[in-house]
């Protein structure tokens, strides 16, 4: 055996902190001897040389301009366009026919996009752009102001940003699978909330083009999120273990719609290949989840306790021990289960930053959340 | 100033790209090496390999966050090695999935087990046990080359593959017992 084998054999040696047999050196050895050839290594050499020719490093400010060194939240962006008179304030509020929209979509959000550098980033802008989309469309329904055309715009521009998000969480996929993951379920889940929103607006009260038009959007966002949830669960990891999040959207979609067509509406989802590798996606997908999970949750107090005094008491109470309940089951559940509270907490937010703007009463939300039980998990026994 | 800013704007390139080329001198036989032996098929390892780097450019050159690049290139060639198990239907599952109790640790394992495992395996010749890879469990077989053939301790392969140590403990063992095994067996035939 050359010197340089012997020379990797001692630099390994310490990185195992232990004396490795004869066999173990010899398995090292004959391992090492598969390698790629010159020419392979030329070859592979000369796409990534491409790609990085094709696709170069795009420009990124080395001297932070003052204005986006701290970039977090939509208010402080807001309160720095504020400079610019209050115009940018008042436009986060605009709706598609108000004059002040185009500002709104043409300087704060584009200033949003602008803001977002990385892939995960610019992908959770499109999916808050598609749910704010879908928002306005749910403010308009309120107000029995929802047109078609009005309608077709925002499914358009909805479309767009939600295609966008899942191109970008496509290309994150093989790099971080969790926050691809997260951006999917994400986006999922807001698509499915919203379409519960929209059906619950187009529900009660006399037929009207705007009734018509939120039930339609409603569907159409259903199926959008239905197909985000396929490809979500062919991609997941926990394919085998996932609750069938298809179901939830049956029974949100047909609880709240009295339409006839919802039922035919709503497409067959494939049952997820069950040969998948469980014990390789339950431990992933749970640490997915989890860290979302608590986020949206600390999201939703906050809101909660500012918006306490606007809400009828009966609903912040509601909104309280739904909280509450959603904080229980996390510390006891598995892969699976997290998923679910995942979707759960995003449809509580979405239902509740809706109502803030809605004068018609869509709260509580429906979902329904298993009061945690407690179960001994299946752990592995920790080494003594 | 703004020719400082381009100068910057150079150097950054520099230094993305500069890393990226280090990285695929430094990297790439490691990462084709681990690839070939969980696939068992060098064109394929070779695609994944390029893949993999692609993959980590077009994160970083989108402006995706960085600090360890070593990390995302086993990470993302790990990603697309799972990613093709489960859309080829060519790979038999039995290579993939675990064949005893479905994967659950029972106890902790003494440590000498191992071990005596290992000096059993002495009497074999590794040529014979590296031709015997593709015969075990992939789920063995990842922890078997990121041991043996990378040298990480148990835990550094269990941040790499997140799972416990105590999980990756046992799948080495089983992954040495089964290597075993079909030593054995190959032996009697022989």
């Amino acid at each position: 055996m050359g010197s340089k084998n012997c020379a990797l054999f001692l630099k390994k040696t310490n990185t195992m902190h232990e004396p490795m047999n004869n066999f173990l050196r010899q398995f090292k050895e004959e391992v090492r001897r598969v390698s790629m050839n010159t020419s392979e290594r030329a070859t592979v050499r000369a796409s990534l040389e491409r790609a990085m020719r094709d696709h170069p490093v795009r420009y990124v400010p080395t001297v932070a301009p003052l204005l986006f060194v701290t970039l977090r939240a939509a208010p402080l962006v807001l309160s720095i366009l504020l400079v610019f008179g209050g115009v940018a304030y008042a436009a986060e509020s605009a709706l598609p026919g108000n004059m002040l929209y185009a500002v709104k979509l043409g300087v704060n959000e584009r200033v949003r996009e602008a803001l977002a550098r990385s892939p995960e980033a610019k992908a959770a802008w499109h999916v808050e752009a598609a749910e704010r989309r879908a928002e306005e469309a749910a403010v308009l329904a309120s107000r029995e102001a929802l047109s078609a055309s009005i309608k077709e715009e925002l499914a358009a521009r909805l479309e767009a940003h939600v295609e966008k998000a899942e191109a970008l969480a496509e290309g994150l996929r093989a790099v971080d699978e969790e926050k691809a993951e997260a951006i999917v379920s994400r986006l999922s889940f807001g698509l499915e909330a919203h379409s519960a929103i929209l059906a619950r607006l187009s529900r009660d009260g006399e037929d009207s083009e705007s009734r018509r038009e939120s039930g339609d959007l409603s569907h159409r966002i259903a199926a959008r999120s239905m197909r985000e949830s396929r490809a979500d669960r062919l991609t997941s990891m926990a394919a085998t273990q996932i609750a069938p999040a298809s179901d939830s959207v049956t029974q949100t979609v047909t609880l709240t719609l009295q339409q006839n067509k919802s039922a035919t509406a709503v497409p067959d989802v494939p049952l997820p290949d069950t040969e998948s590798i469980r014990q390789e996606s339950s431990v992933r997908s749970r640490m997915a989840f989890e860290s979302s999970v608590q986020k949206v949750l600390t999201r939703l107090e906050k809101r909660v306790r500012a918006l306490r005094d606007t809400l009828p008491e009966e609903r912040a109470k509601e909104l309280e021990e739904q909280i509450h309940d959603l904080k229980g089951a996390l510390v006891y559940a598995e892969a699976d289960e997290m998923r679910e509270l995942f979707r759960q907490a995003i449809i509580i937010e979405a239902f509740l930053k809706t109502q803030a703007s809605i004068a018609e009463p869509i709260l509580p939300a429906p979902i329904e959340i298993k009061k945690g039980e407690k179960r001994t998990k299946n752990f592995d026994v920790e080494a003594d | 100033m703004k020719e400082a800013r381009g100068r910057s704007v150079t150097i950054m390139q520099k230094g993305l790209e500069g890393t990226f080329r280090e990285a695929f001198e430094s990297y790439s036989d490691d990462l084709f090496r681990h690839a070939f032996f969980r696939l068992s098929n060098r064109e394929r390892a070779l695609e994944l390999t390029q893949e993999c780097f692609l993959k980590v450019w077009q994160y970083a050159s989108a402006g995706g966050d960085i600090r360890d690049i070593r990390s995302f290139l086993y990470r993302t060639l790990r990603n697309l090695i799972i990613d093709e198990y489960r859309r080829s239907k060519s790979y038999s599952l039995d290579a993939i999935l675990e064949d005893e109790d479905g994967g659950l640790v029972e106890s902790v394992l003494p440590r000498d087990e191992t071990n005596t495992l290992e000096a059993a395996c002495e009497r074999y010749s590794a040529r014979e046990a590296v031709a015997h890879l593709k015969d075990i469990p992939d789920l063995y077989r990842e922890v078997l080359l990121l041991r043996y053939m990378e040298g990480l301790s148990p835990k550094e392969i269990a941040s790499r593959i997140r799972e416990s140590e105590n999980v990756v403990s046992v799948r080495i063992h089983r992954g040495l017992k089964k290597l075993r095994t079909i030593l054995e067996e190959n032996e009697h035939h022989a």
